[in-house]
């Protein structure tokens, strides 16, 4: 049986561990931070759409509820950070599961509308309870998570150390689900959800499963970045951020884990680079989007699977570089 | 008597005012190779819709295995015991046409998210199993040797045949076949035969819709006659030939071209 | 009255959903680029209102065709999510190329037709919206012409109900489907001309005008003209309705529970019987 995860999962991570190290000021260690926290998002964003092929346009929004979740509980309540941050997944996946039981059975663009219709109500609901979440002012405040002797979360290095880690558990979620009937079943469904339910798959319990798989690590993406950026305002969770979270997915690649990963580092770096143009930034990010769509539908991981089918073989261990059919 | 596999009990289905399948009986027994012929838009394909769960009935009554399973969707019939294959041929195209069996057998993976997640003892162990049993599948109906082509590069008849094994690969006790032999040359429409002939006596049930008068005729043990969503006839196949609707309504008019298809 | 824009624009869309089965997300950027032209001409330039809006139309209409021939062509026969994510990234491309020109800060567009009131059964009601009434009447009494009475109708139809077998057929489908997009972008670019002076104008005011013609076009079922011209008015009503009775601060959310609702309920619109997908 082959490996799930192999040599070269093993060095990306140590390659992410020692990435800190070879930049040694705080500017490009924030933004190492921003690129692994949105790398846990895309990879949410990719259990979902990629996986099931169902597009979420809203999932900024769960992304928010994590990070208003884990903020308020542990302003309003004292609750400890650690325990939020497991509050914020569990909320993020039952919105996920609340949006997604009535929804999920739609096919295609009427699920992408949808989620964007509850994503922009989501962030109606935070922007106008204002006694909660003092709405568009803003949640100041927010504390960092309390040090664990000597690891101070406070300190940039650590922080990122620690969303390194919840970045590799979700890469390990994500490629053993897709190791297993689970992954099967999700890529069936995708590629025909008769065809899937004639094998016998729950094509609707498969889908409301990972939706709120998906959700729930948004939460705990959205959480990370509340007791990160200590100040956290709706207009971060809008369906603008949404679609960002979308662009970095398809340019990594939708349906590849690494290919999730890949594309949030590069486009968060990206996105920072083209601020040295400042109003021309969004224009060209506009053209990005259209030129991948167009030209490289498969994002980076279709481009290593075309140019570099040894590298990906390696890359995404083995037998999934012949299911793919995400990069049809 | 023995109380059949299959029973199909007043069925109906009406799209807005079309009675696509109108208050349908029919039994297939345990063991048997059951046909369904009858002209296009009579409501073969409908019917087999029904009684796999992928459209719900207006009326009637769907039994298997002596338990009611009307109105059941597809992946609880599965799990009940009858698989199915499609008209127009539903294989996961991109995928080989090992992962399209190993699918097929989804049902026999036991365990849970948590095991997957985990990498538990028991998700190797059922993941293991079933590998050899698609291997096995493989094998037996002299897949192997493409097992790692892309299915949708495969000649039409030997796809048909994936999707039959695929099938079979979820281990039903009887299996829905809607026009296997279409697109098929006679070399392999004979091989089919022998193919279906194998898998009865591998102990599986076998109820298929098919244009093709000789494959009918050489295998089936029962048939029954639909048009326009109706019954005209049921029995074997000489009864059902010599039967005078089925005369009138479909062999005397359409029977050359129902064979040249 | 305010539903006859939503008409407008809601019809352009769905014209293209119907033909292409694409949700265009830039059918926001037509609408917010035919007010922006249209204030150009008409501050600029100082050329008279209508024939502002006019022009405006028509250069918007162009537009709609260019991105159909870049944007949309090369994908027509990649899967319909593709197209999506395409329209996504005209739509961040033309609003901020609209930023770029116009700048961010929202702008006054004054109609001449601001400052008239006409009586109407005892009730005042501003000039502007009297013209957005009936200049919406007109464009969609035109539409309904063009699709039934036309050469280039017959085509369009036949296309938007199947693609491959209008052009096996011998329709230049390439042809219509980029005559399809000018047409919906002008629509569009009417109802952001119309309504700018209502309103005012900015870079991201298509985002509302895009999200209201979804409802529109999921409520009165896909590609379904004459349902998307009642739920425009309907959608219309029900807004201005409950922001006086619910909450203004949700206004926006009403639109969204509507066509949750729509989807969830009715995934095929209000105004037709539910179909069965075949197998």
């Amino acid at each position: 049986m082959k490996k799930t995860i192999n040599l070269s999962w093993y060095i990306a991570l140590a390659f992410a561990l020692v990435l800190p190290w070879l930049f040694p000021n705080d500017y490009t260690r924030h933004l190492l931070v921003m690129a692994m926290l949105a790398a846990v998002t895309v990879s949410s964003l990719n259990l979902i759409h990629g996986m099931t092929g169902q597009l979420s346009l809203g999932h900024a929004a769960f992304y928010g509820i994590g990070a208003y979740t884990s903020a308020l509980l542990v302003m309003r309540l004292g609750v400890p950070f650690w325990l939020a941050f497991l509050g914020a997944i569990a909320l993020g996946g039952l919105t996920g599961l609340l949006v997604g039981l009535p929804v999920l059975h739609l096919r295609g663009h009427f699920f992408a509308v949808a989620t964007l219709g509850f994503g922009e109500i989501i962030n109606l609901v935070l922007t106008n309870s204002v006694g909660l979440t003092r709405g568009p002012m803003g949640l100041p405040g927010i504390p960092a998570p309390k040090a664990i002797g000597p690891l101070d979360f406070t300190n940039r290095v650590i922080y990122y150390y620690l969303v390194v880690l919840v970045l590799a558990i979700v890469v390990v979620i994500s490629l053993r689900i897709q190791d297993s009937k689970f992954g099967r079943a999700l890529l069936a469904i995708k590629a025909d959800d008769v065809a899937a339910s004639a094998m016998g798959i729950n094509v609707f319990y498969f889908r409301v499963l990972a939706f709120v798989i998906s959700t729930g690590v948004a939460g705990a993406a959205g959480s990370l970045y509340a007791h990160y950026a200590l100040f956290i305002s709706p207009i971060t969770f809008s369906t603008t951020d949404s679609v960002n979270l979308v662009v970095m997915l398809l340019v990594g690649g939708t349906g590849s884990v690494p290919g999730a990963v890949t594309g949030a580092v590069l486009l968060t770096f990206l996105s920072e680079w083209l601020r040295q143009v400042r109003e021309y930034q969004m224009v060209i990010y506009g053209l990005l989007v259209l030129g991948v769509i167009i030209f490289v539908p498969g994002g980076m991981a279709g481009l290593a699977a075309k140019w570099l089918p040894a590298l990906e073989r390696r890359l995404k261990g083995g037998k999934r570089g012949d299911v793919a059919p995400s990069q049809r | 008597m023995t109380s059949p596999l299959l029973n199909v009990d007043g069925l109906s289905k009406h799209f807005g005012g079309i009675r696509a399948v109108d208050a349908l009986s029919l039994q297939v027994m345990a063991g048997e190779i059951f046909g369904l012929i009858g002209p296009n838009g009579s409501g073969k394909t409908t019917l087999f819709n029904l009684i796999t769960g992928i459209y719900r009935p207006t009326g009637g009554k769907v039994t298997f295995k002596e338990q009611d399973v009307t109105g059941w969707k597809p992946h609880r019939m599965v799990a009940a015991g009858m698989a199915r294959t499609f008209q127009n041929l539903r294989l996961f195209g991109q995928a080989t046409v090992y992962q399209n069996v190993l699918l097929g057998a989804h049902r026999l993976a036991g365990y849970t998210l948590l095991d997957a997640l985990l990498h538990t003892r028991r998700w190797a162990k059922v993941e293991r199993e079933i590998a050899a049993h698609a291997e096995h599948w493989l094998e037996q109906y002299g897949l192997t040797a493409v097992r790692h082509e892309v299915a949708s590069s495969l000649p039409q008849g030997m796809q048909r045949k994936v999707e039959i094994v695929r099938a079979l690969s979820a281990h039903p006790t009887l299996l829905c076949l809607d026009e296997p032999a279409a697109g098929l040359n006679p070399t392999e429409t004979q091989e089919l035969m022998d193919f279906i002939l194998g898998i009865r006596s591998a102990g599986h049930t076998v109820f298929l819709i098919e244009h093709d008068m000789k494959l009918v005729k050489g295998i089936c043990d029962r048939i029954a006659v639909l048009q326009f969503g109706q019954k005209l006839a049921e029995g074997d196949f000489a009864t059902v030939s010599g039967h005078p609707a089925v005369i009138e309504a479909y062999l005397g008019r359409r029977f050359k071209r129902a064979k040249s298809h | 009255m305010v539903g006859s824009s939503f008409t407008l624009n809601a019809l352009g869309m769905t014209l293209i959903l119907g033909m292409l089965d694409l949700i265009n997300f830039a059918h926001g950027e037509f609408f917010s680029l035919g007010a922006f032209i249209a204030l150009t001409l008409a501050v600029v330039l100082k050329l008279p209102y209508l024939l502002s809006v006019a022009l405006a139309i028509v250069v918007v209409g162009f537009i709609g065709m260019a991105s159909e021939r870049l944007a949309f062509r090369p994908l027509r026969s990649a899967p319909r999510l593709s197209l999506l994510i395409s329209s996504l990234g005209l739509s961040i491309f033309l609003q901020n190329l609209a930023q770029l020109i116009w700048g961010p800060d929202p702008r006054d567009f004054s109609s001449p037709f601001l400052k008239l009131s006409v009586e109407f059964f005892g009730f005042s009601v501003n000039g502007q919206r009297v013209l957005i009434f009936g200049l919406a009447l007109g464009l969609i009494g035109l539409l309904y012409v063009l699709i039934q009475r036309t050469d280039v109708g017959i085509a369009m139809r036949a296309c938007a109900y199947d693609l491959q077998t209008a052009s096996l057929l011998g329709v230049r489908t390439d042809l219509v489907v980029m005559l399809t997009f000018m047409v919906g972008a002008a629509l569009a670019a009417a109802a952001g001309a119309l309504l700018g002076p209502v309103f005012t104008v900015y870079p991201t005011m298509g985002l509302a005008a895009k999200m209201k013609a979804f409802v529109v076009v999921v409520m009165g079922g896909i590609g379904n003209i004459s349902g998307a011209i009642w739920s425009g008015f309907i959608l219309g009503m029900v807004e201005t309705l409950a922001a006086g009775f619910i909450s203004s601060q949700y206004k926006d959310a009403i639109a969204f529970i509507v066509l949750i609702l729509v989807l969830v309920f009715k995934p095929t619109g209000l105004f037709v019987r539910s179909s069965v997908e075949k197998v």
